[in-house]
């Protein structure tokens, strides 16, 4: 056994003992489903912000965007914007779904969708979101994990033992202690995935010598030109958009000129993002919240200020920097960043490759856990067996979380493929949930029909974009005539186009028809979010001006504006001395965008205070919860409602 | 329950400080000793006062000292590191230079972190005669170390309950 291969697995055998403590010390506090489900409704702001925040970087902003760094280059960091983008999500929608939930009780975003629209639609499409989060998403995730600690130990540790010993593991806590295990391990995760991140950009700094050889290698690589794929304009396609949008095919059928990363793909992609706190277990872990005052400094500060900043800088130092030092592990950067400390440093080695692990436990853990919740009540409970137990509840719940782990692990030993397909449909199709959400959290002229048609419409759309979707109508005998992602748009922004095509009509011709319950319902909602967390009147007066930079800043920063951002400060080609700030020009317009959208954001958090603590007090339950209100009909066949009250 | 909640969040605040500074310090510190870093053995030890120092804002937050288990798991650790370094600068015959003044500085200024804590939490005159008053195994002052725990517990407790009334 080598002195690496000993002191990782001394520091991931403490990573777990740590986890399997909170398991435990978070089941000893347990009294109430409630506990489990929302951690009692009593997460603190500072857990929250460090959970939020290593949910939103997750193991996609630890290992892939790096990875796609050094394979797409200064192009694909506009997508550290994304950051920006998520956290303006996060800002538009958590408080006010906190608040809903203070008001009326609510588990899960399903039964608030269900309580708001009224019907059941929204609730089953949204436990199925939440399943594509909790399986294919988590599995890709663990997966990286599981291989991570392969190469690292030299192919002492098979990849399928890491993956189901550290599935295990897992499990354990997640099951034991429901939420309040996942964030009370989650607040370490995030402290470690961003010292993670921060580490490995230092080391990347380190081998290149700092931050003047990193510019001088970019400037050589500007200067060399590529092999054929160059821009429309001429320039390297690591430093340069090609174009606004490119009227393709779509990846496997007719690849891009320059490569894929458009505006419009840079924007569509953006979109996709934004689905990240839009899903299930964002709007349960907010719904945990004691209060709301973690909301603004993670949105603000976190999620937009520090972990851009760790993209901008870090990240992109460590992707864009590998092929600088000659490295061709152009897809797996961050694993030839901590093996390069193997030999002269292993315990940090060890230390950082609990990093990456924090980084896909965090998501695996909390999909997981707050999807079990979400099959809880609103299948188990709505459908199922609505008078169980509080005790059949947590069993139900606990069961679930062991199923949905069992699949995910099942999924990434055994059908790799389908599990990359499947989990490239997790955040495109939550991000067909902002609609919806819009509709609950701003704009009261949205109508169940129109949401609901619309949220379907989308993740058809999602899923005939994606090679999954071209795998199914193959197999049915008809072949799509597109690939994957047509005209360089991401099938995020092909959802929300088709799902606002047919929810703004629908609303629009439903908005007035003869439900006038669903009516006063929607009215009753809105007044009391409006009471809760309006603005204050001399704040409405700055809406016009603070939605105007909002938009501006999505032009700009990741829509059509971006191609400015090419030569702007000098054109790729043009070397250190033709670069007025002396790093290429698009880098230099993502850092300017990034602090303008950090200032938006704080303008629409703090200052139209769509994210700080409400004026008025929340007073439990003033909101009738419409579709929990009448008692629900358990509508599972009869023996599967025996053999369930059997069993919990 | 509420008190329960309470000591369960101040418990997962010092370990989850713990385990980032502590963690990462250690690998700075060994990064450093085994190196001859001078400079990443010091940010180990930096690292380590930081959690020292966010130990005692914790402290300060949550209203409460440090717990008797606390004190004595940092006593053990801090000695056992201290008789490491000592044994392997006694021992070892080619340690280096950059060790030595390494392991001085970082354990000279986690000692003056602690005696600064002290100074500031309990006075000059408090801190040297609550050794004295130890080393006696006086029972006044075991008296009066309970009744000021008593008082601070009363305290914490009173402004918890104020925070959740005020919540409600």
């Amino acid at each position: 056994m080598t002195e690496s291969l000993i002191w990782l697995l001394a520091f991931v055998a403490a990573y777990v003992i740590y986890t399997l403590f909170w398991g435990v010390a978070s089941a000893r506090v347990e009294r109430s489903a409630e506990d489990f489900f929302l951690a009692g409704r009593q997460l603190p702001a500072w857990v929250f912000v460090l959970c939020a925040t290593a949910l939103s970087l997750s193991a996609w902003s630890f290992a892939g965007y790096p990875a796609l760094l050094a394979v797409g280059g200064v192009r694909a960091g506009e997508l550290a914007l994304g950051a920006i983008a998520t956290a303006l999500t996060g800002v538009l929608f958590l408080k006010r779904q906190w608040l809903l939930g203070r008001l009326a009780g609510h588990i899960t975003q399903g039964q608030m969708l269900s309580a708001y629209y009224g019907g059941e639609a929204m609730r089953v499409l949204g436990v199925l979101i939440a399943l594509l989060f909790a399986v294919p998403f988590a599995a890709q995730q663990m997966v990286f994990s599981a291989h991570l600690i392969e190469k690292l130990s030299g192919g002492a540790v098979d990849p399928n033992v890491a993956l189901w010993v550290l599935g295990f593991a897992l499990f354990l806590y997640a099951c034991f202690g429901g939420l309040r295990a996942v964030t009370a391990v989650g607040a370490l995760q995030g402290l470690l995935v961003v010292a993670g991140m921060i580490a490995i950009g230092c080391l990347a700094y380190m081998h290149l010598d700092g931050f003047a050889p990193l510019q001088q290698a970019l400037a050589r690589m500007a200067a060399g030109g590529s092999a054929g794929s160059a821009t429309a304009q001429g320039y390297h396609p690591w430093f340069a958009v090609p174009g606004v949008v490119q009227f393709t095919a779509g990846l496997g059928r007719e690849n891009p000129v320059g490569g894929q990363w458009t505006a419009a793909m840079i924007l569509s992609t953006g979109f996709a993002l934004m689905g990240l706190q839009a899903t299930p277990a964002f709007t349960q872990l907010a719904l945990a919240c004691r209060d709301a005052r973690g909301f603004a400094p993670q949105q603000v500060w976190a999620g937009a200020g520090v972990a851009g900043l760790v993209l901008l800088f870090f990240a992109l130092a460590a992707g864009a920097g590998a092929p600088a030092v000659g490295t061709d592990a152009a897809g797996d950067v961050v694993t030839y960043w901590i093996g390069s400390l193997s030999d002269s440093a292993p315990w940090l080695a060890g230390l950082l490759t609990v990093c990456a692990l924090a980084a896909v436990q965090i998501a695996a853990a909390a999909y997981a856990t707050t999807t079990a919740t979400a099959l809880t009540v609103d299948v188990f409970q709505r459908f199922m067996v609505p008078s169980a137990s509080d005790r059949a509840l947590r069993l139900a719940a606990r069961l679930s979380v062991c199923l949905l782990l069992l699949c995910a692990l099942l999924m990434a030993s055994f059908a790799p493929r389908l599990m990359v397909h499947a989990g490239a449909l997790a955040l495109p199709s939550a991000a067909q949930l902002l609609p919806a959400l819009a509709g609950l959290c701003w704009w009261r002229w949205i109508t169940r029909q129109g949401a609901t048609l619309g949220l379907f419409a989308g993740l058809i759309a999602v899923l005939l974009t994606e090679p999954l979707g071209g795998a199914i109508t193959s197999a049915l005998g008809f072949e799509l005539p597109w690939g994957r992602w047509p005209w360089t748009i991401h099938s995020a922004g092909w959802g929300l186009f088709c799902n606002l095509l047919i929810c703004v009509p629908v609303s629009l011709a439903t908005r007035r028809s003869g439900d006038l319950a669903g009516q006063e319902r929607r009215a009753e909602h809105h007044r009391l979010l409006f009471e809760h967390g309006g603005a204050g009147a001399p704040r409405r007066l700055q809406r016009p001006a603070v939605w105007a930079l909002t938009l501006v800043w999505f032009f700009f920063g990741m829509g059509p504006g971006v191609v400015i951002g090419n030569d702007v400060f000098g054109a790729p080609g043009a070397g250190l001395a033709g670069w007025l700030l002396g790093v290429p020009s698009l880098w230099a317009w993502q850092v300017l965008w990034w602090s303008l959208g950090v200032i938006a954001l704080w303008w629409l958090a703090y200052r139209m205070e769509l994210a700080t603590v409400p004026r008025r007090a929340v007073e439990p339950a003033e909101v009738a919860s419409a579709g929990d209100e009448e008692p629900a009909k358990p509508r599972a066949p009869l023996w599967v409602r025996n053999f369930l009250r059997r069993v919990t | 329950m509420e008190s329960m909640l309470h000591d369960n969040e101040r418990r997962l605040a010092v370990t989850t400080n713990w385990a980032f500074f502590g963690s990462f310090g250690l690998a700075l510190a060994v990064s450093g000793f085994a190196g001859a870093h001078l400079v990443a053995g010091c940010a180990g030890f930096a690292l380590f006062a930081a959690g020292f120092g966010a130990h005692v804002l914790l402290n300060h937050i949550y209203g409460t000292a440090f717990t008797k288990g606390e004190v004595a798991l940092g006593f053990v650790v801090f000695t056992v590191a201290a008789l490491s370094f000592v044994v392997s600068w006694l021992a070892a015959p080619a340690f280096p230079v950059a060790n030595i003044a390494m392991g001085l500085v970082g354990f000279g200024a986690l000692v003056a972190c602690f005696l600064a804590y002290m100074v500031y939490h309990h006075g000059v005159r408090g801190s040297i005669g609550m050794f004295d008053r130890i080393r006696l195994n006086d029972p006044v002052f075991a008296r009066e170390a309970l009744a000021e725990s008593a008082r601070a517990e009363r305290k914490r407790r009173a402004r918890h309950s104020g925070t959740a009334r005020g919540q409600r």
